[in-house]
């Protein structure tokens, strides 16, 4: 991208903001040990449900430990489900768009074939099962929702794939002899650059919560992980005497999962104001 | 129309080979998960011979692929099989759960799509004034909420401090206000900011601008094509979004105690309940299969160009 | 614009909708019914003739005879031959008028009430008690709790007696639990097994008159119900006129429910609303012994846990006090495997053994250096032969207090030198890797009244085997002089100790809540509520 684009992209506030707030969450994670008060695990039986105060910045939970703590090493586990989930989805999703668009009539059929079943299989069911068969872990719930997720990723790159494909300079490749391998590698997936982007940050927001809403129904980080979606289970509650251990972190999904939602926005805004997700 | 028949009935031909692999990889998933429903049922303390009068009952002696079977020709006349929990016929329990789930994602789905539609409107006419500006980021800070978060806050506020709705369960209209509430506003976003973005691309077009600049006539007339045109992708989502009525609310049934479908999905999961699960996730590809066929062909009424495409097909 | 006209016209017609429904909301003191006949009685207008009580788990169904677990709803279907006194040290009569056991242990005689009859209309006699046993053989899980039972004769119309092929004290245990309850038999062939599963026919203070599935039972009293412990005020029937069961698994909603007065008694109270609800005027709260207790499990066949040192470090690293601190008192430390709601439990074992074996972490320490395992690369973990002191432990995921002690558990073995990583699971899964001896450790909450339970995993297990300990436990299970069997337990807890195959944690308090307008409700020692004498005051 090119000066000019660069400077338009600041110049669009969703974009800003929304890139500040993912920078937040990066430097958070990076620097956890730096920024954080206490380990997160440390358990202090002694300073239980204490209040925010200056030694506890949101004050602590039934064990003692420090909610800011956890929250700042908690930033880590919102960009690992991130990172894996996209990969994944990416992978899968990127390259059976591709195909699909590109190939068209039995292999687009196929495809969607296979998308139909992924919708159909609730996602609950996936995640439950993969992650009793696997073992709960975080990692296996991720891997569950990023496999139910995948499909809208085809739908998309296979759409623009379409439109694609037919363009002069394809058919001009074409002619010249170029496998069709080279074409979707060196032709038709840079143009999807800008669609994938926007996935990408369109989905981060939606795996960050489903993780949190299955961290709710038990499955997911297991103890002492500072997983926000349990620290929030574990507020509900005591939000009579205690309203600190669930405002914090449902206050932080909420910043992290908005973040994510504006930079899309804006750069949907910027890169294909006609995406259609 | 004639071709539009056989699109459908190959859609549907589709469908039930989709249905039928669902139901196999199903199988073979919940087969695949360690523990034992039995066990669970029979208890701690329970002698060996129960257990294998149990497993007998449930069919769960005989080796996979005859169970599936069995299971596959008794689907095929309307019987589930019983429910390794309850010993209930599983059409019978999902019958009885599937009114309420009707009422609570039924509603929610609908509401979110016929809500989304004036407020998208009126977004979109306003672009950039602050009602717009507030409207969208209103609807994202609600959709990156967390569900069972908001449901406990709803709950705090107009259950309990101000004591208008029942926390819980089913006793009544009123009872669904909060959760259908909860679903509605978190799952609102999408639906508004496509049918804003789509009312926006339209209004921008060259001979919609003229139409405007003409005179009341014009207007009446860019209206009906603007909500014409806007139907469609709202109505897309609205039939994607239909497979997920069961599967997405389990958060929801499960804090306000609501007797759906979604919430019996989970513990049957949890507990290893295989007829149930299968019951319910054929129902769900059914719906699946059902609702994405009848959106195309809806979609291909309310576009001319799509319909091209489709006989292109 | 006319858009914007119509807009306005939907959004006006919403909010008056809103405000007429929301101004036709019943009022907020009133139990939520549907549509019922609810006119105020002349008499009693002190008390109310409805009761809603909130249970965290659905039924499993409402034939005691074919479900592994009960709940309150099963209290109030079942009536019991006996019953366990408040103080859990001798047994009532509960339906029966009377029983009887001879000198020798061997007969067991019970004489039933007159008039009694089954929410069907079928006469409560002899016949039928020998027919719900005999049922109870046939399609009930834990048939081997009624072995030594070699006949059931019916020597009158209302006297049946039991005849035993050896003295069994266990059977006390046996018939005061919800599992004994009466079912009839006749009534049960004729509908099927999975149809009485929905709708039993039962003795007992109530019935099952609807089942709405995943929302709700409803039960009607049994008119003809009496019962006859001398500890009950209201010798029957129930005074009330509906009771509604409603299944409510947020643990949030249950406590927010009570709280608002629209249920009145809950049958689980989540540790972190205690104190809120301890404070809180409008409600009561009941605390109850767990009978059995919570105990980690540790593999003896495992490399890492074969040496008994490690075992040992393990007993003397966890600080049983520190987990009771974290969890508000909600458990108390027990060291011989059981709480003093089991029969058979001494408090002078318990002493001692808590004198040897309380915390120690220098201790500790010292057992795990003379193990082997050292933490050389100084990272807070041990090694051995260049392997990290790593050791997975399974645990419940929905046994409350396992769960919340394992990051306390965690902690504190981190303290010694120990990684402990947690796996939380359903708590049947944890018990069958358990029991397969696919596990390092494994954490278990058993609840019955009786250490024969407590102690069963040695027989049942195959990570562990020591003939000596399965014979001491067999002989202990029938001696019959309380004071014996004691002694003989106490000696089992011995031979646990040198082995440690298990480590022993702690008991639970149990914590249900009610409205303070409910009176008379009282909770035995094993925690099971008593429901006779309960009246609901109008507010």
């Amino acid at each position: 991208m090119n000066n000019k684009k660069i400077k338009k992209l600041i110049k669009n506030k969703n974009f800003l903001y929304g890139l500040i707030i993912s920078l937040t969450v990066i430097i958070c994670a990076i620097f956890a040990d730096y920024i954080a008060l206490h380990p997160y695990d440390k358990i202090n039986i002694l300073d239980k449900l204490q209040p925010p105060s200056s030694d506890y910045y949101f004050g602590t939970d039934i064990y003692g430990r420090c909610i800011f703590s956890r929250i700042i090493y908690g930033t880590r586990i919102v960009l690992k489900v991130g990172f894996i989930v996209t990969v994944i989805q990416l992978i899968i999703g990127v390259t059976l768009g591709l195909l699909a668009g590109y190939y068209g009539r039995k292999v687009s059929k196929f495809i969607s074939f296979i998308t139909d079943i992924t919708w159909s299989m609730p996602a609950i069911v996936m995640s439950l099962a993969i992650v009793t068969i696997l073992g709960p872990s975080l990692t296996n719930v991720v891997i569950a929702i990023a496999f139910v997720g995948w499909a809208q990723y085809t739908k998309i790159i296979s759409a623009k794939t379409k439109t694609l494909k037919n363009l002069p300079f394809i058919d001009a490749a074409r002619v010249l002899g170029e496998s069709d391998f080279n074409i979707i590698t060196k032709y038709i997936l840079p143009n999807t650059v800008n669609q994938i982007i926007i996935l990408v940050t369109l989905t981060l927001p939606r795996a960050v919560l489903s993780t949190s809403a299955l961290g709710f129904l038990g499955l997911g980080a297991q103890p002492p992980a500072p997983d926000w979606g349990v620290i929030l289970s574990q507020g509900v509650n005591l939000i009579e005497i205690a309203p600190w251990i669930s405002i914090t972190p449902g206050l932080s999904l909420l910043y992290v999962v908005l973040g994510y939602n504006i930079l899309g926005e804006g750069l949907k805004e910027m890169l294909d104001p006609k995406f259609d997700y | 129309m004639i071709f539009l028949l056989e699109y459908i009935i190959r859609r549907l031909f589709i469908g039930v080979l989709v249905l039928l692999t669902v139901s196999i990889l199903l199988f073979a998933i919940m087969h695949s998960m360690p523990g034992d429903p039995i066990q669970l049922i029979a208890g701690d303390r329970a002698d060996p011979q129960k257990i294998l009068e149990l497993r007998i009952k449930f069919g769960l002696d005989k080796p996979l692929y005859i169970q599936y079977f069995k299971w596959l020709l008794n689907a095929l006349r309307g019987d589930f099989g019983l429910s390794i929990l309850a010993s209930q016929p599983v059409s019978v329990l999902i019958m009885s759960r599937l009114k309420y789930t009707l009422m609570l994602s039924g509603i929610a789905v609908l509401l979110q799509y016929i809500l989304a539609i004036p407020i998208a409107l009126l977004a979109a006419f306003k672009k950039n004034s602050l009602l717009d500006k507030f409207t969208v980021y209103s609807t994202i800070i609600l959709w990156s909420t967390p569900q069972f978060w908001l449901g406990i806050l709803l709950i705090l506020l107009f259950a309990v401090k101000i004591p208008i709705f029942p926390i819980s369960g089913y006793s009544g209209p009123l009872s669904l206000v909060l959760p259908v509430a909860t679903i509605l506003l978190t799952n609102m976003a999408s639906g508004i900011r496509i049918t804003r973005s789509e009312i926006v691309d339209i209004l921008n077009e060259k001979y919609v601008i003229t139409a405007y600049a003409k005179g009341l006539k014009e207007k009446v007339i860019l209206i009906k094509h603007v909500l014409r045109n806007a139907l469609i992708p709202t109505t897309v989502m609205f039939f994607l979004s239909i497979p997920w009525i069961i599967g997405g609310s389990v958060i929801v049934e499960k804090i306000f105690a609501y007797p759906g479908m979604g919430y019996l999905l989970w513990t049957s999961i949890t507990k290893q309940d295989y007829p149930v699960v299968q019951g319910i996730v054929l129902i769900i590809a059914l719906l699946t299969v059902v609702s994405n066929t009848l959106g195309d062909v809806v979609v291909a009424y309310l576009d001319p160009r799509v319909r091209k495409n489709m006989e292109g097909k | 614009m006319r858009k914007r006209k119509n807009f306005a016209t939907v959004l006006a017609v919403i909010l008056v909708f809103t405000f007429v429904l929301s101004a036709c909301s019943p009022t907020t003191d009133e139990p939520i019914e549907n549509g019922d006949t609810n006119e105020p009685t002349e008499e009693d207008e002190k008390y109310s003739k409805e009761l809603i009580i909130g249970i965290s788990n659905e039924l499993q169904g409402t034939d005691t005879q074919t479900i592994s677990t009960s709940n309150l709803a099963h209290i109030l279907l079942y009536g019991l031959l006996i019953d366990v006194s408040l103080d859990g040290k001798e047994y009532y009569a509960d339906i029966v008028e009377s029983y009887n056991i001879s000198e020798d242990g061997l007969k067991w005689t019970f004489v039933l009430p007159e008039g009694a009859e089954f929410s069907n209309g079928d006469p409560l006699n002899a016949e039928a008690i020998k027919g719900s046993f005999d049922r109870y053989l046939e399609v009930g899980a834990y048939v081997s709790d009624y072995a030594n039972i070699k006949e059931y004769n019916v020597l009158d119309e209302k006297t049946i007696e039991f005849v035993l092929s050896q003295p069994d004290p266990v059977l006390f245990t046996v018939l005061s639990s919800i599992q004994s309850g009466i079912v009839n038999a006749d009534a049960a062939n004729e509908v099927g097994n999975d149809a009485f599963k929905t709708k039993a026919v039962t003795y007992g203070p109530a019935y099952v008159e609807e089942w709405v599935q995943g929302s709700h039972v409803t039960l009607k009293p049994n008119m003809t119900f009496r019962d006859f412990s001398p500890e009950t005020e209201n010798k029957g029937p129930l005074k009330f006129d509906e009771i509604k069961v409603r299944f409510i698994p947020d643990s949030f909603t249950l406590v927010s429910e009570l709280e608002k007065g629209t249920v009145d008694i809950i049958d689980f109270v989540p540790l972190e609303s205690i104190e809120t609800l301890k404070t809180n005027s409008d409600i009561k709260l009941y605390e109850a012994m767990q009978p059995g207790g919570s105990l980690l499990y540790v593999n003896t066949e495992d490399p890492i846990l074969s040496d008994i040192k490690v075992r040992q470090a393990i007993a003397l690293g966890i600080n049983r006090d520190e987990i009771a601190l974290a969890l508000d008192n909600y458990v108390t430390p027990s060291y011989t495997f059981m709480s003093p709601s089991v029969t058979s439990f001494s408090s002078e074992k318990e002493m001692e053994m808590m004198n040897k074996w309380s915390t120690d972490k220098e201790k500790a320490k010292t057992l795990l250096e003379e193990a082997g395992w050292i933490d050389q690369n100084n990272d807070g973990i041990r090694e051995k032969d260049g392997e990290d002191m790593t050791i997975e432990l399974l645990t419940a995921m929905d046994v409350f207090s396992i769960k919340a002690a394992a990051p306390v558990i965690q902690s504190q073995l981190k303290e010694i030198g120990i990684d402990l990583q947690i796996k939380e699971l359903e708590h049947s899964y944890v018990k069958d890797s358990t029991k397969d001896g696919d596990f390092q450790l494994s954490t278990r909450s058993v609840q019955w009244a009786d250490p024969m339970h407590v102690f069963s995993f040695t027989t049942d297990s195959r990570y562990y085997a020591n003939d000596e300990l399965d014979k001491l436990i067999d002989d202990s299970m029938y001696i019959a002089s309380l004071d014996e069997r004691m002694k003989s337990f106490e000696k089992v807890t011995d031979l646990m100790y040198e082995e440690l195959p298990a480590i022993s944690l702690f008991y639970e308090k149990w914590y249900t809540a009610s409205r303070v307008e409910i009176e008379g409700l009282k909770l035995d020692s094993q925690g099971n509520f008593r429901f006779m004498d309960v009246k609901k005051l109008n507010k």
